[in-house]
């Protein structure tokens, strides 16, 4: 399983927090809707997402309307969720590796038009609190 | 007792009754996840059309108190999954220790 990409986004770990790409729609003051798109293809995403929150790496919030893509890509080793999709729509993601996270891979929540094929997910692990 | 949520691919289980539509997971792989390799929602029994959760595939689920390959759970707006019968079909799983 390749996890290495020529184009690296890489975050830093210190103190558990790491790097996160966010997608979100925004109105401005001016009442200007601001629509947000993600294309990502033959990317690596690596130390991302925050420790004990639900800040993933990779996270869609609040976006609709213009469709976004992750393919072919890596998102790797984070101490967080690795992708997060919460109320958005219009989400493809296709031949990724997500790949070290905790303790979700990838959730959805409140979402429509998702097309998630042909990923692999793997390494989802438990956190260190007590049961 | 804590109980902490976790699971491979996690789709619009988190919150009971949430309400998602137009999902396509398809053809994808979890390997070596905690709990659950997927947690996915149903289609009506007998109805084998739609791809809403199909051709997926979980391997060495675990975890401290186990794991399960997929937990299939009734679709929130279908009637006739909550009052008569939800499946989940086209799935395969290996390995998975409860």
């Amino acid at each position: 399983m390749l996890l290495s990409r020529n184009i690296k986004i890489v975050g830093e770990d210190v103190e558990a927090w790491g790097g996160q790409i966010v997608t979100s729609s925004i109105i401005e003051p001016d009442l200007s809707y601001r629509h947000g798109q993600l294309i990502m293809d033959n990317v690596e995403v690596y130390n991302c997402s925050q420790a004990d929150t639900a800040k993933a790496a990779v996270r869609f919030e609040g976006v609709t309307g213009k469709t976004s893509s992750i393919t072919n890509s890596a998102i790797h080793n984070g101490l967080g969720w690795g992708v997060s999709i919460t109320s958005a729509a219009n989400v493809v993601m296709k031949n990724n590796v997500i790949f070290g996270f905790r303790p979700f891979g990838v959730s959805m929540l409140t979402v429509s038009n998702i097309i998630f094929d042909d990923n692999i997910v793997a390494h989802v692990y438990e956190r260190d609190i007590a049961s | 007792m804590i109980l902490d949520k976790m699971g491979g691919v996690a789709i619009c289980s988190q919150v009971e009754g949430n309400s998602c539509r137009d999902i396509h997971v398809t053809n994808n792989i979890v390997a070596g996840a905690a709990y659950a390799g997927f947690v996915a929602m149903g289609h009506e029994c007998g109805d084998y059309s739609g791809d809403s959760f199909k051709d997926n595939v979980a391997h060495s689920i675990a975890g401290r108190k186990g794991g399960a390959g997929a937990i299939i759970y009734p679709d929130p707006s279908s009637p006739a999954q909550a009052t008569s019968c939800y499946e989940g079909s086209y799935f395969s799983a290996y390995k998975c220790l409860r």
